[in-house]
């Protein structure tokens, strides 16, 4: 009996680190209302979408896929205490070239853009400051959303 | 002396899964891997590992579809009956991955009448794997529910497919990912491809199968990353196989310069792709056996 309650007890404990894990307060980040700043209706959920714990100072990059025929809109949702100060651009995966720049656009934390053929990009967000050498400091969550929506055809 | 056995034992296991859930996937909660730390100005500025995305077999089908509507083909999925042969961890993971896609093929291409045996599958075999996706009985009765609405059937696979993902992910699995992705990933690509009946008159949609070679590196980036379990290291071995073939596809430089379109922005550049029947017909063949050693694992 006391073998049997053993067991069940291991296999609840060998669990936990499941529902613990899940329970994580960063993996849907991006997925939480009004992270989308999509300028329309139409667009979405794109599965290459992603958040994650970030601190000052953390420089992160996303690799993903662009399809040609598709208008996409990548929004980043930092948490507050992460400053408004979030630089993020997006370059090509091959040769590192920048394609998009937010120094460039007023630091905006959305762009939209279509792809004239299929693309493997980079999306990089840089969290500026960072804690003084030699200190610990806090992470906050933050959220890349990427959504997508056929192109629109033009004309008759 | 029994006691103190089994403390130690639910000790040593609380430990283990605690651990389980503070190592690993980069990105995914933590900035765990960050690694180079740099100072400028006094602080400190660190750079995390990349993190690598495959496009799910929805994003795939929807590019497909870009090509106009169509119907699809429900003879074509990995028969239910084959659900009971999957007794292996690698077996299930692979399969879990092919029957999400079959969901979201059957859903996408309106094969209405097997969207609901397919997400019954899914679900079981997540459970087997003990994936906690969150989703219940009543997620199957918003599929009958849906009634033949390809939207509303769309979105209840994606539920399933982007919960069993991010439930994976977030549990630091990710040898089983990345072996799931692999299902998922050559699945959508042997649907795809079996939309091209005519290579003359379909060219655009073989053309479109070509350009997946992007995707194919990012799979292959994120399972070299797990690539020391065997399970993974036998199945990168085949999708490398494949990409070789991919390469080996013509491609047009464009030189089109990016342009402002109001608040969108259209990127130029990159390259076209310009498959040969020939080429097309080895990658097929290529991904019609991989898919057949996927379906066939015990």
């Amino acid at each position: 009996m006391k073998k049997v309650f053993s067991i069940v007890m291991i296999a609840v404990l060998m669990s936990l680190h499941i529902n613990l894990a899940s329970q994580l307060p960063c993996s849907n980040y991006h997925r939480q209302a009004g992270c989308s700043l999509a300028s329309e209706d139409g667009f979405r959920y794109n599965s290459q979408s992603r958040s994650g714990l970030f601190a000052r100072g953390t420089t992160s990059k996303l690799k993903a896929i662009f399809y040609s025929g598709f208008d996409y809109c990548i929004s980043i949702c930092p948490d507050a205490s992460l400053g408004t100060d979030i630089q993020f651009t997006l370059s090509d995966a091959a040769d590192g070239s920048i394609i998009y720049d937010n120094a460039t656009d007023s630091k905006a934390l959305s762009m939209e853009f279509s792809c004239e053929t299929t693309r493997n990009m980079f999306i990089t967000v840089i969290i500026p400051g960072g804690a003084a050498k030699g200190q610990s400091q806090d992470g906050a969550c933050l959220g890349i959303l990427i959504e997508q929506m056929v192109t629109p055809k033009v004309g008759f | 002396m029994k006691k103190l056995m089994f403390q130690s034992v639910a000790l040593a296991a609380l430990t283990f899964s605690l651990t389980a859930t503070s190592c690993g996937d980069p990105g995914t909660d933590t900035p765990q891997d960050s690694v180079p730390v740099d100072t400028l100005g006094g602080f400190e500025t660190t750079t995390t590992e990349d993190v690598v995305r495959v496009p799910s077999p929805s994003d795939i089908f929807e590019f497909m579809k870009t090509l106009g509507p169509k119907k699809g083909d429900g003879n074509l999925l990995n028969p239910v009956s084959n659900e009971k042969n999957y007794t292996s961890k690698k077996s299930q993971a692979l399969n879990l991955g092919v029957y999400s896609a079959d969901l979201l093929y059957a859903s996408t291409f309106e094969v209405t009448d097997k969207v609901g045996s397919y997400f019954g599958i899914c679900m079981r075999m997540g459970t087997t794997l003990q994936v906690a996706t969150g989703l219940s009985e009543k997620d199957q009765e918003r599929i009958n529910k849906a009634n033949g609405n390809a939207d509303s059937l769309v979105a209840v696979g994606n539920d399933l497919y982007l919960a069993t993902f991010s439930n994976l992910e977030a549990n630091d699995r990710g040898p089983e990912l990345a072996i799931m992705l692999a299902g998922g990933w050559i699945e959508s690509m042997y649907l795809s491809a079996a939309m091209v009946n005519d290579f003359e008159k379909d060219k655009e949609a073989a053309n479109k199968i070509a350009e997946q070679d992007l995707s194919l590196h990012n799979l292959i980036e994120f399972m070299t990353k797990y690539e020391s379990n065997e399970d993974v290291a036998s199945v990168l071995l085949q999708v490398k196989e494949l990409d070789v073939l991919f390469d080996a596809v013509g491609t047009t430089a464009k030189e089109d310069p990016t342009q402002e379109d109001g608040k969108r922005m259209k990127i130029g550049g990159g390259e076209k792709k310009d498959i040969t029947k020939d080429q097309f017909d080895a990658i097929q063949k290529k991904i019609g056996e991989i898919r057949k050693s996927f379906v066939e694992a015990k």
